[in-house]
């Protein structure tokens, strides 16, 4: 069901796209002695016959055994295929069934790539792994700013953290170009902690919970299987930005370490590079290592959108508008949603432009990082803030946004509205 | 099979040439599965002091955890200069170990044949057999070759993954089998010619 949103935008180009979706036995050696010495041939040793074929079977045997041992291992460790058996219909719709039917093996087992479950951090001062313009997921919660370097990410995907006393999951998936935090609780009310399962959907990060086993495509936000099919997670934005916009922006930012109990080449992403842009991560790359269900030919694979879900709605916008125009509004069901690029960051943040009451109506201001409400001429900055204006001290509400390959959006959500 | 391939490790160039070949399988081995690392285009001196050497706290657990089928987990890295990275996992190492022994085993069996001179290239072809063994590596969610060899080779990397490193061990241990045995049955005819022509006649 295509959602009733009407995306009015403020400025530049928009459209508003509906997405369709032997001989003796005797060794040659022994004849050569036997002749030259002058000596008949002895009968054949029945025990060196015995010997090679000892061998043989030895050889056979021994790959068996490895085989079997490998095999037994990796049962042992588990991989959760059984796990991957559909949970009955009814509690989550066709959609959740679909994507259970489309899982498929990203090669690890389960674990196999290993999240982070005791992350360490060290202080902006002390991060000299990091360049300047290599990429960080910025995460601002609870007072707090702490950034999540892609290089290290890329190598475990996810990281099970604590902000205060409460679990908090930061996620990167390196094939669809999307970061997001969770918080999520089972059935029961437990917090949940996240693994990666080594599957994916649509070539997304399927993560699975260590409290009930369910799966959970990272870009959905929903289990798809297992006892918690159909529940939600709190999805929490992380900004994309690089260590010099983020250093500079939170001085007193931690920084997650590359000691994470694992050995890992930190310095090298397998799969290209975004400091230059390169490899797999160009928007000029159209190669997809996965299957995808649903494949849009719109745009360019992998040209970065800001996906943005508001209740049932999803809208997706494509970055570098929001970098153009500075400003970009949009509905989102009965909300005025506005995508504001941050300067200081080089991301976007999607807010719900609503405050006193009324619905606003925002454009570029004339200082930088300041936004204005046309209608009362109140000034915000890029963090949702109102500055001036009448209505002065009032903050607006922000809508789960976050960076994704537009490939990816467009595979899970078939009727998002899109900004192109 | 054994008194053959006894016989060709006797011959010193058949044992330098196996070995020269085998210890460049491993390397290969390693560099293939992403446990040798060689980055120039990066600068190793950001993350870690060099020299220097890291060993996992847990490793007696961690070495047997399974990255991939047939892959399993670093517990010591070795940085012995910039831009050169040796991870060690005790079981990654084994089994190259295992397919480095075969491989050098495999040429000089085929060496000690062709030095009878009846044999052809052939003889040669079972090292072929140690290929498979450079596709286990995975480098998160795609195997490491797949990202070399393009992406439409990834699920069939997938889905045989589990094969390759039996594969490779079985096609060696047939191919040192039967070049032993060929070499064995080829070798005593002409030994034999030899013998009898310098044989005093009776």
């Amino acid at each position: 069901m295509r959602p009733a949103a009407a995306p009015a935008v403020r400025r530049g180009t928009a459209r508003k796209l509906g997405i369709v979706p032997s001989r003796s036995g005797i060794e040659p050696n022994e004849m050569r002695d036997e002749l030259d010495s002058g000596a008949a041939p002895e009968p054949a040793q029945p025990e060196r016959r015995l010997t090679r074929r000892t061998l043989l079977a030895a050889g056979f045997a021994g790959v068996g055994a490895i085989a079997g041992a490998s095999y037994l291992a990796s049962r042992l460790t588990g991989d959760g295929k059984e796990a991957l058996r559909p949970a009955p219909a009814g509690s989550g719709g066709d959609t959740l069934a679909e994507l259970a039917r489309n899982v498929t093996s990203g090669g690890p087992p389960k674990d196999g790539i290993p999240s982070i479950d005791e992350p360490k951090f060290v202080a902006a001062g002390s991060a000299r792994f990091l360049a300047d313009d290599d990429v960080v997921f910025g995460l601002e919660l609870g007072g707090e700013a702490r950034a999540y370097p892609q290089l290290v990410l890329v190598w475990h995907e996810i990281v099970n953290d604590k902000v205060g006393d409460r679990p908090i999951s930061v996620t990167y998936c390196p094939l669809t170009g999307s970061t997001v935090a969770f918080r999520g609780t089972s059935a029961r009310g437990e917090a949940l902690t996240f693994g990666t399962s080594g599957d994916l959907v649509n070539s997304n990060l399927l993560m699975y919970d260590r409290e009930t086993d369910s799966r959970w495509p990272q870009i959905l936000g929903q289990a798809i299987v297992g006892p918690s099919r159909g529940r939600r997670l709190e999805e929490i934005p992380l900004q994309w930005t690089t260590w010099r916009h983020w250093r500079r922006a939170h001085p007193d930012t931690r920084v997650l370490s590359t000691d994470t109990g694992f050995l890992r080449n930190y310095g090298d992403d397998p799969y290209g590079s975004y400091n230059p842009l390169g490899g797999y991560y160009k928007r000029s790359s159209s190669d997809l290592f996965f299957p995808v269900l649903n494949d849009d030919s719109r745009f360019p694979r992998k040209d970065v959108f800001v996906g943005a879900k508001l209740a049932e709605v999803r809208l997706a916008v494509r970055k570098d508008v929001v970098r153009r125009e500075r400003a970009v509004m949009a509905r989102m069901g009965r909300s005025r949603v506005a995508f504001l690029h941050d300067p200081d960051l080089d991301d976007v943040r999607a807010y719900r432009a609503h405050a006193g009451g009324r619905a606003l109506l925002l454009a570029p201001g004339s200082e930088r990082g300041r936004y204005v409400d046309e209608a009362t001429g109140s000034v915000l900055d890029a963090r949702g803030g109102i500055v001036s204006g009448p209505l002065r001290g009032s903050e607006l509400e922000r809508v789960t946004s976050y960076d994704v390959m537009w490939f990816a959006w467009a595979a899970f959500f078939r009727d998002s509205e899109v900004l192109g | 099979m054994n008194g053959f391939v006894a016989e060709a490790l006797r011959v010193r160039r058949n044992l330098a040439w196996s070995s020269a070949v085998g210890l460049g399988y491993l390397v290969l081995y390693l560099w293939a599965i992403q446990n040798l690392i060689l980055a120039f285009d990066g600068d190793l001196t950001r993350f870690v002091p060099v020299p220097s050497v890291q060993v996992v706290p847990d490793w007696t657990d961690r070495m047997f955890e399974p990255i991939a089928p047939f892959y399993y987990e670093s517990v010591i890295a070795i940085y012995p200069v910039n831009h050169v990275t040796l991870l060690v996992s005790p079981l990654n190492l084994a089994m190259g170990l295992v397919l480095t022994a075969l491989v050098a085993l495999n040429v000089a069996v085929a060496l000690q044949v062709a030095r009878t001179g009846i044999a052809c290239r052939r003889s040669f072809a079972g090292v072929l057999g140690a290929l498979p063994g450079f596709l286990t590596g995975f480098a998160c969610c795609v195997p490491t070759f797949a990202l070399v060899l393009g992406a439409q080779f990834t699920l069939a990397l997938i889905a045989l993954r589990s094969w390759f490193f039996p594969f490779a061990l079985a096609a060696m241990l047939l191919s040192l089998a039967w070049n032993a045995r060929r070499g064995r049955r080829l070798a005593a005819p002409a030994s034999l010619g030899l013998s009898r022509a310098a044989s005093p006649v009776p």
